[in-house]
Parts: C-alpha cells; structure tokens; sequence
C-alpha cells in the first residue's frame, strides 16, 4: 500500500494542474481578449473627441463584450460541469464534441443515463482529460467519442488518429502520460476500468467501461 | 505628433486588428506581423523605426526579434505579465518601454510622442 504522504502530493500536484490550466486558458482567452477591449475603447475615445461619430464602432465594441461574456460563460460552465447537471452525460459530450478545437465526433445511439452522478462527472472528466491530452500531445485530424450501454455496462470511448506514445515515455506532469495517470485514477474512484491503447503513429484509443449497479 | 513607420507584432488576432486601428488613427503607418518568422520575412524591406512587440508570440520572443534587428529602432515590449525579471530582461533586451496587457492607450500615446521626438532629434 503507497504511503499516505504520497498519495497526497499526488492530489496536489493534480490540483495544481488544473489549476494552471485554468489560469492559462484565463491568460491566453480572457485577459488577451480584456486587453484588446481597452485599445477598442481608447480608439472611441480619440474619434470621440475629434468629433468623429462612433455608431458602428459602438456596435462592434458590443459585440465584442458578447464575445467576453460567452468565453467567461464557457469556463464556468467547464469549471461547474453545468451540461451535465442541467442535461445529463449525453448532451456533455456531445457538447464538448462541438467545442473541440479539431473535428471530433460524438457517437451515441441513444442517451445512456449514469445513475450516480460522481460517475457520470468522472466518466465526464475523463473524456475532458482525454480529448485535452489528444489535442495538446497528439497533433490529431480527427477525435471519437462514443457512450454506449449493454450488458448492464456503459461503455465510454475516446479515439483519436494523433501520433500515439511509447508506454514507457514517463510520468512528468504536463505530460501526456500523467494525464493518463489522472484519468486512471478518476475511473478507480468510480469504480470504472480503463483499457488504452496505443501505437506510435498510428493514435490512441481510450475505453472506460463502468458496470451498472445492482 | 509626427506620423512614424511602425512594424506592430502581435499574435491575438483582437489585440492587433484594434492596435494597428489605433495607430494608423494616429496617423502612422503600420506593418503587422503575427508571428517571429511573420515579422523575420518583413526586416529586410521594413523601413520601421518603432518596433511594438509582444514578447511571448507562438514561435519565438518579441527579444529575439529585437536581436535580430540590424540598425536602431525605438523599442516598446507588451506582454500579458510584468514581474520585475520581464521588465528587466525587456530593458536589457534594448527596449525603451515594457507595458503591460491591459494597458490603456494614453500610456500608449506618452511613449509614441518620445519616440517621434527623438526621431526628430538632431
């Protein structure tokens, strides 16, 4: 059995992460996105006081808070896993498959319902980590999500055609490997298995598979 | 103030749609470049003598681009952080100024009015 002391640090490193990626993605959208508000409202300023009208410049300052709005709107609801309380797994996924960043694709014939609602949230978790890990490690065309159930199991798949990895390659956070590490662990906690397979430049498939409970 | 060639390098496409907007508001003309290899490819015929540039771009740092650049400009930094090191490593670099994002364009326009005084300095 690990010692407490790491299993801890483990957390925390984990935390740690999420919390980083968070602030990243605050940086790099948000705060860009603040910043350019400010040049548009300094130009307004100065056509203001030349006497300049500013009707369409108004429309477009607007529309450019919409913009912040929604891009703030989309983290909490990231953070709050808002789709999955208010529409339950299907709809989640189905919804991060459009907001992915390359062509994913999200495959359910019917929605499945996940009776335990940490279960759906980590089985939501691990898509999240997947499809993040794909796209950060694995320059891929193309991403496959699936939920399917039978048997009385729920089965989640995440495939992508990326460049796939060596099993050997390491454990450091911010790695591709840690966030498979993370991913394991969030299906242990669920009572969930995790099967991943992976061949170096020809992609990764992901396959959780939670048991329905009696 | 008088109207400067500017070479403006940024790569959040918003920040530079409204900052090259600005500065030709001023009266300037303004090169753009998203990238360092973008605004490498414009050195040779850019006659720029204000270089505005973000530091953190996707392929390189704006100090890079600064080391790059064969005869003197007047140099302002962006960047979307401003700890002492950055401002330091801008300084070193050889640019004048180091604002930090959001910045508001008065600062913006105090710094542009030095550089187009000392372009008419003797």
């Amino acid at each position: 059995m690990r010692p407490a002391i790491v299993v801890k640090d483990a957390v925390l490193a984990a935390i740690e992460r999420e919390r980083q990626r968070i602030g990243n993605h605050l940086h790099e959208k948000l705060c860009q996105s603040l910043a350019a508000l400010a040049i548009q409202i300094g130009l307004l300023d100065r056509r203001v006081k030349a006497g300049k009208s500013i009707a369409a410049e108004l429309e477009q300052l607007s529309s450019h808070m919409q913009d912040l709005v929604t891009q703030a709107h989309a983290v909490s609801v990231e953070l709050r896993a808002a789709n999955l309380a208010n529409h339950g797994l299907h709809a989640a996924l189905k919804k991060l498959a459009e907001d992915c960043e390359v062509p994913c694709e999200f495959s359910g014939e019917r929605p499945v319902m996940v009776r335990e609602p940490a279960a759906a949230l980590a089985l939501l978790r691990i898509a999240e980590e997947a499809v993040r890990n794909a796209v950060q490690h694995a320059a891929p065309q193309k991403i496959i999500l699936s939920l399917t159930h039978s048997d009385q199991l729920i089965r989640l798949g995440i495939s992508d055609d990326g460049g796939g990895f060596a099993p050997g390659a390491g454990k450091t956070p911010g790695t591709r490997l840690h966030g498979l590490e993370l991913m394991r662990r969030q299906a242990r906690a669920a009572g969930a298995k995790l099967k991943i397979k992976s061949v170096q430049g020809k992609g990764t498939t992901i396959l959780c598979t939670l048991p329905e409970p009696q | 103030m008088r109207p400067m060639q500017i070479l403006l390098v940024e790569n959040h496409a918003d920040t530079l749609r409204w900052l090259k907007l600005y500065l030709e508001e001023l009266g300037h003309t303004v090169a753009t470049a998203r990238t360092l290899a973008e605004a490498r490819a414009l050195l040779p015929t850019c006659r720029c003598e204000v270089l505005l540039s973000d530091i953190g771009l996707p392929d390189g740092t704006g100090w890079e681009l600064l080391a790059q650049l064969s005869r003197p400009v007047f140099a302002i930094a962006m960047s979307g952080f401003g700890m002492n090191a950055d401002n330091g490593r801008s300084r070193e670099a050889g640019f004048r100024y180091h604002l930090v994002k959001p910045f508001k364009t008065a600062a913006l326009d105090r710094i542009l009015a030095e550089a187009a005084a000392a372009q008419e300095a003797p």
